[in-house]
């Protein structure tokens, strides 16, 4: 039986290292003290929660009996304590991403598994013929066991002979930005380098399959962990906190409000043409157009702070030509016209 | 230990700031995910080795529809503490609960 690859710590830090952008010697030093203190904290019963990992503590084993493997005595072995590691829901599920789709297939009695087990091929083959009739329920079920083949193979051909128009869509959609800003997807076909899989997975694209259009994809994707928020999100990507309407504006449709993101969901961070401190026109005004879905977002719930985020995107915006203008209410308008301030991403 | 205590820690006993090491701690566990999602086991010394196993699929019973289901393949993750831990964790055999 193989073993399953493993690397070292020192190659596990440099993964870090090259993940976190940090030099080596840092993550090492912390990745030593974060060893120290959840060992130090196991070891006197504490419960250590490390956010997007898991909790590592420790549990009880009574005494129980034993064998001697050599010599068949029984024995008596004493009651310990033993390290236990729970991971965190978002690393099971990111783990099995690949199997997110499998669900459970529930069986009738009577009705020996449909397709081969892995562990008991043999066990399939020999079906013995069912002396009595199968009643209605049964029958639904066996119509779903040959319904559910025939489904995923109309789904995979729906895949395969999508017109390549509509997967240029969907990359359009995600990406924003290509390789020459205005030269059409046709042009641009096989002129640069295919887009990354996590990219092609969001859009709908199989990875195996070659891709249609070649647009060059500088978004990157970010998964909800624990304790994540738009605000980090956007401090970590972007390096300013405040452009964080952006992320909702490009990922409105995913999540379920400016305050509620759900571990497991998969945000596209929105390229910026320039940096914080000296950004774009084009920036500013997607970030404006963001601040304002936040602010429509408030205002249904009379928050205070939708005023200020009417403000910054008044600061860039003409809010009576922008779409659902008449929903910004007069009020707000006139308020938010006496505010002075500075606006902290520009 | 919640997270928020544990940065807190972390951030004194290392001299850096708390966003510092939220930054790391967030990148250590996307890190290990996508390690242990590509199949690749690591070890950190002194507290244990990560690895991730497939576990087949098979028939069990579900209680609820009280009839036999066929469970999906699945990864799961393995962790083995290391000995430095196991031998830590037998000297407080003292503190066993009743």
């Amino acid at each position: 039986m193989d073993r399953p690859p493993k690397i070292t710590f020192a190659e596990f830090t440099a993964v870090v290292a090259d993940e976190a952008g940090v030099s080596q010697k840092r993550t090492n030093r912390f990745l030593h003290e974060l060893v120290k203190l959840t060992l130090e904290s196991v070891v006197e019963g504490e419960r250590v929660i490390v956010p997007g990992l898991g909790s590592f503590d420790r549990s009880w084993r009574n005494p129980r009996a034993g064998l001697h493997p050599q010599t068949r005595e029984v024995l008596e072995i004493e009651g310990q304590y033993r390290a236990v590691f729970k991971p965190d829901t978002a690393l099971r599920r990111f783990v099995n991403q690949k199997y997110a789709d499998l669900k459970a297939i529930p069986l009738a009695d009577d009705i020996v598994a449909a397709r081969p087990l892995i562990d008991e091929p043999m066990a399939v083959q020999e079906v013995p013929v069912l002396p009595k009739p199968p009643s209605e329920s049964v029958k639904n079920r066996r119509y779903w066991i040959w319904l559910l083949p025939l489904l995923m193979i109309m789904f995979w051909l729906g895949i395969v002979f999508v017109t390549p128009s509509e997967r240029v869509q969907k990359l359009d959609q995600i990406n924003r930005v290509t390789e020459g800003e205005s030269k059409p997807f046709e042009e641009a076909r096989g002129s640069v380098s295919p887009p990354e899989e996590s990219v092609l997975r969001t859009a709908g694209v199989r990875s195996t399959e070659r891709p249609v259009t070649s647009v060059r994809v500088t978004v990157d994707l970010h998964e909800i962990l624990m304790q994540d928020n738009l605000w980090k999100i956007s401090d970590f990507f972007y390096g300013n906190a405040y452009l964080w309407p952006n992320l909702y504006r490009a990922n409105q449709n995913e999540i379920r409000g400016p305050d509620l993101i759900l571990i497991g969901d998969v945000l596209e961070i929105p390229p910026l043409e320039g940096e914080p401190g000296s950004l774009t026109q084009n920036d500013l005004t997607d970030i404006s157009e963001g601040y304002l879905l936040v602010y429509f977002e408030y205002s249904k719930e009379d928050e205070p702070e939708a005023l200020d985020y009417l403000w910054v995107a008044s600061r860039f915006l003409d809010l009576t030509q922008v779409d659902r203008a008449s929903r910004i209410k007069a009020g707000d308008l006139q308020t938010i016209s006496t505010i002075k301030g500075r606006v902290r991403f520009k | 230990m919640k997270s928020s205590e544990l940065k807190n820690i972390l951030s004194q006993r290392l001299g850096i700031p708390q966003t510092e090491v939220q930054k790391l701690l967030q990148h250590t566990a996307i890190s290990m995910a996508r390690l242990l999602e590509s199949g690749i086991g690591f070890t950190l010394p002194k507290l244990g080795t990560f690895s991730a196993h497939t576990r087949a699929e098979r028939v069990s019973y579900h209680p609820g529809l009280k009839s036999k289901v066929i469970l999906p393949i699945k990864k799961t993750i393995l962790f083995k503490p290391a000995t430095v831990l196991k031998i830590a964790l037998k000297q407080r055999i003292d503190g066993s609960p009743a």
